[in-house]
């Protein structure tokens, strides 16, 4: 898994490619503990190079989401794949999270 | 004709999962599955291994085994431990429309599981906890 992120005012942008699992995920929970620790409160994760994800996954996304809560931030999820996009489906994601077809709309949501 | 499973015993060791989800993936592939399936049998086997890991040997060490049986129209895949007697598929599902505050993610892997294959079950077997799980190809869909 890589993780890039860019600065777009006010939001963090933050892309994700391969696979967010049991193994990797943890990699992302570092990431996103650092980037709200340097006061990053909104953040939109670019899925598109995002080919699996499992439930440790989903773990990562809904705890920054609990993290960024009480400090009044929040998450977007954009560009899901087919097979992301059915696993979010089921674990009924889109109540928690703006969940959007690109990073454009998702800039927009937060 | 049915060909004899393939199997492999593998540490329960949640960090070493990705050994056991190449094993079923590769053997899927050469059975000519679909990516698509693949990809569903790629994470119904991270979540089945991760839970034995998690779970079934509380003082550390044990196995988990992985056998693959290829079939007309399916592939079934067995992940195997020799804890103690645990169904999964007893866990209440998740409420995946409760508020954030109220969110859960324990039991979403085998609520992943149950709606990713077509087919989930539970046996226990000579003190070994059996979990089946089906997957048949698109053209097979229902």
């Amino acid at each position: 898994m890589e993780i890039t992120s860019r600065q777009q005012e006010p939001h963090l942008v933050v892309a994700v490619i391969g696979r967010v699992d049991t193994i990797t995920s943890p990699q992302l929970d570092a990431f996103c503990t650092k980037a709200i620790e340097e006061g990053a409160r909104t953040v939109v994760f670019d899925f598109a190079g995002v080919e699996f994800i499992s439930s440790a996954g989903l773990r990562s996304l809904l705890a920054t989401v609990k993290r960024l809560r009480p400090l009044g931030g929040g998450i977007a999820v954009c560009s899901l794949q087919p097979a992301v996009q059915e696993v979010f489906r089921i674990a009924g994601f889109g109540s928690l999270m703006p969940v959007l077809d690109d990073v454009e709309a998702g800039l927009k949501a937060l | 004709m049915c060909p004899a499973p393939a199997e492999r015993r593998f540490p329960a060791d949640a960090g070493r999962v990705g050994e056991s989800v190449r094993f079923v993936a590769d053997l899927a592939a050469a059975a000519g599955l679909e990516t698509e399936r693949i990809g569903r049998l790629e994470l119904a086997v991270e979540e089945a291994v991760v839970n034995v890991c998690h779970y079934a040997y509380p003082s550390g060490g044990g196995e988990v085994v992985v056998r693959v049986t290829e079939e007309p129209g399916r592939l079934t895949v067995e992940v195997e431990d020799s804890g103690a007697a645990f169904d999964p598929l007893s866990v209440p599902a998740p409420d995946v429309a409760a508020p954030v505050d109220e969110r859960r993610i324990g039991g979403l892997g085998i609520l992943l599981i149950q709606r990713l294959m077509d087919e989930v079950r539970y046996r226990r077997e000579g003190g070994r906890n059996v979990l089946t799980m089906v997957v048949r190809p698109v053209a097979g869909d229902r």
